[in-house]
């Protein structure tokens, strides 16, 4: 009954009396302890002679300021965290004796100018382990308090080739070097996600790049910028509001395009043909998340009207179109027509504080002539496809969100539709 | 039990693959979830999966709640066009949060189970190199380590402490920084 090749006791019905922990070769040992923080790491080292020194083995360092926070009632306890976290990172990065990196993870706090210094040392050892996993999250460097600029990734480094995800937050600010690196020299690199970061170059290029995020971050100096990226599976792109850059738009060069994007635009910030063309770049997107973009994008006659279909996507989820003109109910209500008549294949759709004023889709008369109240060359949209539509708004449930819910029950023909309303107010 | 991938009638025409625990139970599985183990993927590539692939480290137990698993996952991947990353990064990344909803619950039920099959569970993920159960499985077991003092997991996980007291207090001096 036993297997034969396992060692182990096995108490079938759960009284494990044996230590199935320590008992686990190294190598799985040390895959648990790569999900803890380094700290608890170090601690098992006590647990008896088995554990005393697979610490130093440990493949994944995970590092963050809050870890070594010990309540407001000391006295300067941002200092006092800082200096706790410093003893123990120099102490564990001189002891660790692990060749190389599987992961480095920090999330640190600017406490003043001496803590870029270390950062900058810590970094460096995480690099030379050659990481596949890179995460960093340098907080307080927010601009006023400085900026936070990686030490340089070049030729000190030449093994660090490994790498497979980056993840950079805060206030790091990245150099036209960086986007070099991106393009040849990191050529497994699959995730690349930009949160929050000043970048100072205005194109992203890379063939091998799956999974990208670039949000709510800085890029000033630039007027445009170019993500030139064909094998794409996510991306994900928030532009950051106030921002003064991209005054040319957003170019996307994106091959058959990704099968999800997530498009957050600042309000009237693009013309309408430019968010036109960043909507021709994701007609493939299975499921397509866009915020903030203008009605007007949409019904841009030269260039949406001659976009293919958007035949493969089956889940879309928009926000309200810009209202800054004094018809664009009309507009938000054909736009949205528009882009459904575009999607023959749409099942999940999701409206988000749509906002259309009672006015604009008011019933006069009969049913039979409801058509006719509709924006003018409202064709009735057929979404055979169509399976769940949300509603989602903030309050009470006003004559916007009615108005929009009558709209999608008259002029949208689809059978197996269910019509749900999300209260934003009553969620969590 | 016996075959447990037969009611999945729309995977018929795929290509079948027999697994045998190590107590001779034989599972029926599409390729598809099969090749969710790397090690199997191999021998798949490798052509020697006729009469059925033997798994002397597995028991019948674990292995079909193994294939559990990989069911579920690998249909996730098969919904996924377009995309062959593994699902296990998908933390990574903020997606289509249903879908991954539904994949977290189903991980969450997954692994209530008692501390010995969770064991199992990771040294069958480890042989069969089946990376997302074993990110999981030793994701839970280090969950369950969080926030514990030296003593609370000794107890937790029957580990007989060894240390003579004066070896241990060496040890606490050496790695002081850590404890502070």
């Amino acid at each position: 009954m036993a297997p034969a090749a396992s060692k182990l006791a096995h108490t079938d019905d759960g009284g494990s009396i044996c230590d199935r922990l320590s008992a686990l070769p190294d190598e799985l040992v040390l895959h648990v302890l790569s999900f803890l923080q380094a700290s608890e790491v170090v601690r098992t080292s006590v647990l008896s002679k088995r554990w005393k020194d697979l610490w130093r083995s440990v493949l994944s360092i995970n590092l963050d300021f809050t870890d070594f926070f010990r309540g407001p009632s000391e006295p300067d306890p941002w200092r006092a965290t800082w200096v706790r976290m410093d003893n123990f990172v120099s102490n564990l990065l001189m002891l660790h004796e692990a060749p190389r990196l599987d992961a480095f993870r920090l999330t640190a706090h600017n406490v003043g100018h001496d803590s870029r210094r270390h950062f900058d040392t810590w970094i460096r050892r995480a690099i030379r382990g050659d990481p596949l996993v890179l995460k960093l999250w340098m907080m307080g460097f927010n601009g006023m308090d400085g900026f936070y600029r990686l030490p340089y990734l070049g030729s000190s480094s030449p093994c660090f080739r490994r790498l497979k995800r980056l993840k950079l937050a805060g206030g790091i600010v990245l150099d036209h070097s960086f986007a070099q690196r991106l393009h040849s020299w990191w050529p497994q690199l699959e995730d690349l996600d930009l949160t929050h970061c000043y970048l100072g170059f205005s194109r992203i290029e890379s063939y091998i790049l799956k999974n990208l995020t670039i949000v709510y971050c800085k890029n000033p100096s630039v007027d445009g910028f170019v993500i030139r990226a064909p094998g794409l599976a996510t991306l994900k792109l928030a532009i950051c509001s106030g921002s003064h850059g991209y005054r040319n738009g957003i170019s996307l060069y994106v091959g058959n395009s990704p099968a999800r994007a997530s498009i957050k635009l600042e309000r009237g910030k693009f013309s309408p043909r430019c968010e036109a063309m960043i909507l021709g770049s994701l007609v493939n997107a299975a499921s397509l998340d866009l915020k903030n973009f203008q009605a007007m994008a949409i019904l841009d006659k030269e260039l949406f009207d001659k976009l293919p279909r958007f035949n493969n996507t089956r889940t879309l989820t928009l926000n309200s179109f810009g209202r800054n003109s004094s018809d664009c109910d009309v507009h938000n209500l054909k736009a949205l027509g528009r882009i459904l008549q575009m999607s023959p294949n749409m099942e999940n759709l999701t409206l988000e504080y749509y906002k259309v004023s009672k006015g604009s889709t008011a019933r006069k008369g009969r049913k039979g002539k409801s058509k006719k109240t509709y924006p003018a060359n409202m064709v009735r949209l057929h979404c055979p496809m169509l399976k769940s539509t949300e509603l989602i708004y903030y309050g009470r449930r006003n004559a916007s969100i009615l108005a929009l819910h009558r709209f999608l029950q008259d002029i949208c023909s689809a059978p197996n539709n269910l019509i749900k309303f999300t209260n934003t107010k009553y969620c969590q | 039990m016996a075959s447990a991938g037969s009611g999945d009638e729309k995977a018929a025409a795929a290509a079948m693959i027999t697994l045998i625990s190590s107590d001779n139970e034989k599972f029926e599985v599409t390729e598809a979830t099969a090749t969710l183990s790397q090690t199997i993927r191999h021998m798949i590539e490798d052509g020697c999966t006729d009469g059925g692939v033997p798994l002397p480290n597995v028991t019948s137990k674990i292995l079909a709640r193994v294939i559990e698993y990989c069911k579920k996952h690998a249909t996730a991947a098969a919904g996924e066009e377009g995309s062959s990353s593994s699902f296990s990064d998908a933390a990574f990344l903020e997606v289509d949060r249903a879908f991954l909803e539904e994949l977290e619950e189903f991980d969450d039920a997954f692994l209530e189970v008692d501390r010995a099959t969770l064991f199992d569970l990771i040294l069958a993920a480890n042989y069969l190199d089946i990376k997302g159960l074993l990110n999981l499985t030793c994701q839970k077991v280090a969950d369950s380590v969080k926030g514990k003092t030296p003593e609370q997991i000794r107890e937790m996980y029957n580990i007989v402490n060894d240390l003579t007291p004066e070896e241990e207090a060496e040890i606490r001096r050496e790695t002081q920084w850590a404890f502070e």
